[in-house]
C-alpha cells in the first residue's frame, strides 16, 4: 500500500532500493582512502573486490561456494519435505500434534548450534552432520508452518466442496493443498534463511568446508580483505535466494492478493 | 426432487444450555417450485437450510428427500450467503467445479460456462481470481456454478443479502432469467420481502426464537417476470400482508407499561 509519501516523491523502486548501500559504499571507501581508519582493519572496497576477483580466479573460492551450497541446498530439500509431510500430520491428527509439539517446540527454541559437536562425536566429520543440522532446521520450520496451515483450513471450504461432491481426493487437491500452499511457501521462504545460517556457521566451527570456513581462516590470519569477500559473498547468496522465491511466489500462489506489496 | 420436513426441531450450543434454533418445522416442497422462506434476521432460516441440506442433524422431525423423474441423481445444493468461492481457482475454475466433480471433461465444461459468462457480463473475467472481482461478480459466479452443476433441488441462503440496491436488482433479473430456462426446484431463503415476492412462486414466513412455521402466502404473479415487477403498486398489498406476518403493524401509540 502507497503511502501518502510515497506517492508524492515518485522515485524508481531499484534508486529507492539501492541508494542507501551505494551510499554506505562511497562512505567506506572515503574512510580508507582519507587514510582514518588502517587499511588492516578496513580494506576498500576496490580492494575487496580486487581480492574476490583474485580468489575467483587463482584460489578456490568457486569451489567453497559451491560445496556451501550444494551441503545447505541437500539439506535443505531433504529437512523441507520431511517437515513438510510431518506438518501434514500434525494438521491433521490432533494426537501427534500433541505428541509431537514438546520436541518441536524445543527444537524451534534451541540454538540448532548447540547440538552441532555431539553430531560431530556420533558421525564424525564428514557431509553426515552437517547435513543433519541443516534438515532438522528446515524441518522444524516446514512442520511448524504446515501444520499450522492446515488447521487453519476453513471448513467452510471443505463443506462447500463436498457440497458439489467432492470425495477425499478432490478435497486434498482443490482443498488442502492449494488452501495450505502460501504459508508452506512462507516456510520454505524462512527455511532457507535458517539453512544458510546454519551451514555457514557450522563451517566457522570446524574450519572446514565452504564460506565459512573461508571466514574463519581468514580471521586467525588476520586477512581482513578475504574476511570481507566471504561475508559479503555469504550476505549475496542469501538475499540472491530469498529474492528468487520472492519472485516465484506471484506464480505459485497467483490468488494471492499482491495489494501491499511494493 | 422434493424435500419433505416433518416436525422439525435443531437446538444448538454446549450441553445444558442450548437454544433452540428450530421448532416443529413443517412442509412440502413442490417440483419446480420457487419457494422463499422469510423471517427476521436469527429466525434459524440458516439453520433450517442446512438441515435441508443434511449438514446438520435434527434432534427431533427429518427431512426426506422424494425423488422425481425430473432428477438427474441425488443431489441437493447449497449456495452459501459468502465464501462461496475458492479463492485459489479462477472465476471459471469456480465456475465449473460442480461440472469437474461429475466429471465433465474440460472443454465441454469451459463451454457451458463460457456461455454464461458472456451473457451475464462477465466476458474476459473468466481468468480473475475471486479477490479481483466485485462482491456482485462474485455471487454471480457462485449462482452460475450452482445451476450449471444442475442439482436435484437448489437451496439459496440470502445469496445477494450482502450487496447493494443496483447489484441486487441486477441478479435478481439474472436469477429470474436462469430459473426461467428448467424452472428448477429452488428454496430460497431471504430477509428481504420484496425480493421473495418478486422471485417465488410461494412464500413460508417464519418468526424468531425458536424459528417456527406462521404463514404460508402464494403469490400469483405471472411468469417469466422481471424485476420490473418490483415497482408495480398491485405488490403493495402483498407486500403489506407479508410484513405483518413478520409483526410490522402501525399501532397507536400506547404507554410502555401501566401501573395498575
Amino acid at each position: 500500500m502507497s503511502t501518502r509519501f510515497d506517492t508524492r516523491l515518485k522515485i524508481p523502486k531499484t534508486v529507492n532500493a539501492a541508494w542507501l548501500p551505494l551510499v554506505i559504499i562511497a562512505f567506506w571507501h572515503l574512510t580508507v582512502s582519507a587514510g582514518w581508519v588502517d587499511a588492516l582493519f578496513l580494506p576498500a572496497p576496490a580492494v575487496v573486490v580486487a581480492t574476490g576477483w583474485r580468489m575467483l580466479t587463482e584460489g578456490d573460492l568457486l569451489e567453497k561456494a559451491t560445496d556451501t551450497l550444494s551441503v545447505m541446498f541437500r539439506g535443505y530439500l531433504a529437512g523441507s519435505l520431511l517437515g513438510l509431510a510431518i506438518g501434514l500430520v500434525m494438521g491433521v491428527s490432533t494426537f501427534t500434534r500433541r505428541s509431537l509439539d514438546p520436541i518441536i517446540s524445543g527444537l524451534w527454541s534451541s540454538p540448532k548450534l548447540t547440538w552441532f559437536p555431539l553430531l560431530l562425536i556420533f558421525f564424525g566429520l564428514g557431509d553426515a552432520p552437517r547435513l543433519i543440522l541443516i534438515a532438522l532446521g528446515a524441518l522444524i520450520v516446514l512442520a511448524i508452518h504446515t501444520a499450522d496451515a492446515v488447521r487453519g483450513i476453513n471448513f467452510g471450504y471443505v463443506e462447500l466442496a463436498r457440497n458439489y461432491g467432492a470425495r477425499r481426493w478432490d478435497l486434498f487437491k482443490k482443498v488442502y493443498f492449494p488452501a495450505t500452499l502460501p504459508q508452506v511457501f512462507t516456510g520454505l521462504r524462512l527455511a532457507l534463511g535458517r539453512a544458510l545460517t546454519i551451514t555457514v556457521a557450522m563451517e566457522m566451527v570446524t574450519g572446514e568446508g565452504g564460506l565459512g570456513s573461508i571466514i574463519w581462516l581468514a580471521w586467525q590470519s588476520f586477512s581482513t580483505e578475504r574476511l570481507f569477500v566471504a561475508v559479503l559473498l555469504t550476505a549475496g547468496l542469501g538475499t540472491f535466494f530469498y529474492g528468487v522465491l520472492r519472485l516465484l511466489e506471484p506464480y505459485v500462489v497467483p490468488w494471492k492478493a499482491t495489494v501491499g506489496r511494493g | 426432487m422434493r424435500l419433505r420436513c416433518s416436525g422439525l426441531s435443531v437446538e444448538f450450543g454446549p450441553g445444558g444450555r442450548q437454544t433452540q434454533a428450530l421448532s416443529g418445522v413443517s412442509f412440502d416442497t413442490r417440483e419446480g417450485e420457487f419457494l422463499s422462506i422469510v423471517g427476521p434476521s436469527g429466525c434459524g432460516k440458516t439453520t433450517l437450510l442446512r438441515a435441508l441440506a443434511g449438514l446438520i442433524p435434527p434432534q427431533e422431525g427429518r427431512v426426506e428427500r422424494i425423488p422425481s423423474h425430473a432428477d438427474v441423481g441425488d443431489h441437493v445444493l447449497l449456495v452459501f450467503q459468502e465464501r462461496n468461492l475458492f479463492p485459489w481457482m479462477t472465476a471459471i475454475e469456480n465456475a465449473t467445479f460442480g461440472l469437474e466433480m461429475q466429471g465433465v471433461d474440460k472443454g465441454a465444461r469451459q463451454e457451458r460456462a463460457m456461455a454464461l459468462f458472456e451473457r451475464f457480463g462477465l466476458r474476459d473475467r473468466e481468468g480473475a481470481y475471486p479477490h479481483e472481482l466485485s462482491a456482485g461478480m462474485k455471487q454471480r459466479v457462485a449462482v452460475m456454478r450452482a445451476f450449471l452443476s444442475e442439482p436435484d433441488i437448489l437451496l439459496m441462503d440470502e445469496p445477494f443479502g450482502a450487496l447493494d440496491f443496483q447489484t441486487r436488482l441486477t441478479l435478481q433479473q439474472e436469477l429470474l432469467e436462469l430459473w426461467e430456462q428448467d424452472h428448477k426446484s429452488v428454496v430460497f431463503v431471504t430477509h428481504d420481502i420484496e425480493e421473495a415476492i418478486l422471485l417465488s412462486d410461494r412464500i413460508l414466513v417464519m418468526s424468531a426464537t425458536p424459528g417456527r412455521m406462521i404463514a404460508e402466502v402464494d403469490i400469483p404473479l405471472a411468469r417469466p417476470r422481471s424485476v420490473e415487477k418490483l415497482f408495480d403498486e398491485d405488490l403493495l398489498l402483498l407486500k403489506r400482508r407479508l410484513a405483518g406476518y413478520l409483526g410490522f403493524k402501525v399501532q397507536p401509540a400506547e404507554p410502555a407499561f401501566q401501573r395498575t
